[in-house]
């Protein structure tokens, strides 16, 4: 019972943590190389790595949908492919409804290697090419150089914010125990005696 | 019709949260009262009807506190923040 308690806890943490390392918004520095829509096809199985349907792209009966793309490279060389979707006011809450704007902003800073513009991107969201799943933009703001990587001061709000709370939950459920349960359990067992 | 989801969740979990905190905010403030009356009567500690009615009648005057009542922000930072993070995602 023990070693099952410590592995549920320990799957709990994993999940909390890629829950999190999916959801807060992270900083890129890049250089766009290319904008572009293309027909995704988007299987029932990825599908919570997609912008839930109905928010701006329609999907079509065979389960397609024309997403914006945003090709990247980064500094050292590598490239990287994010998706430029609506968010709505569904899942997870960046409440992002301007990704038309986004895209063209995004078209307007594409630079070729010899002349880079360096941009940096908030976006959220996990790369898995083997499950075609990119993460999603939600701003795009330029930077002086390749080697600027500016404070991602939102997860660190949000962190802080999720951290306040849970010892609020903690002083809650420890007040409880002292004043709910503690005189309950008393009183059971002084019930009991008599 | 999305809007109205999201309204509607967060108006539950809000009524839930805020529920909550009262109990919480409640139970500490009743602990000091009964702290603060033994102190006052160390002859008459503990549990009595006389404890009883000094916190009915504390606690009365507790709910039209600034600090009860600032509870009742539950029900506007949540809203608050959305409208915050509308703001930095669209338009900043």
């Amino acid at each position: 019972m023990y070693y099952v308690r410590v592995a549920i806890g320990v799957l709990f943490g994993i999940f909390a943590f890629a829950l999190l390392d999916y959801t807060l918004p992270s900083k890129n520095t890049v250089r766009i190389s290319n904008t572009y829509n293309r027909l995704s096809s988007i299987s029932p199985a990825t599908s919570i790595f997609w912008a839930s349907d109905s928010t701006g792209t329609v999907e079509n009966s065979s389960g397609q949908r024309d997403v914006r793309f945003i090709d990247t490279v980064r500094p050292g060389g590598k490239v990287f492919v994010y998706r430029n979707e609506d968010t709505g006011w569904v899942w997870p809450p960046y409440f992002k409804y301007d990704s038309s704007n986004l895209h063209a902003e995004a078209t307007n800073l594409k630079s070729p290697t010899a002349d880079p513009i360096w941009v940096s991107i908030t976006a959220y969201g996990w790369r898995m090419p083997w499950l075609s799943t990119y993460p999603n933009a939600i701003s795009i703001n330029t930077v002086a150089g390749p080697d600027e990587r500016p404070l991602n001061w939102p997860a660190l709000v949000i962190c802080t914010v999720l951290l306040v709370l849970l010892a609020l939950f903690w002083r809650m459920w420890a007040q409880f125990q002292q004043r709910g349960l503690a005189p309950l359990r008393g009183w059971l067992t002084r019930k009991g005696k008599s | 019709m999305a809007l109205i989801r999201l309204w509607l969740f967060m108006i539950a979990v809000q009524l839930l949260f805020y529920v909550l905190l009262r109990v919480y905010v409640r139970s500490q403030q009743i602990e000091r009262l009964e702290n603060r009356w033994d102190a006052r009567h160390p002859d008459r500690a503990g549990d009595s009807v006389a404890r009883r009615a000094f916190i009915d009648k504390a606690m009365v005057g507790f709910e039209k506190s600034l600090k009860s009542r600032l509870t009742l922000l539950v029900f506007v930072l949540p809203t608050l923040a959305v409208l915050g993070i509308v703001y930095l995602v669209n338009w900043h």
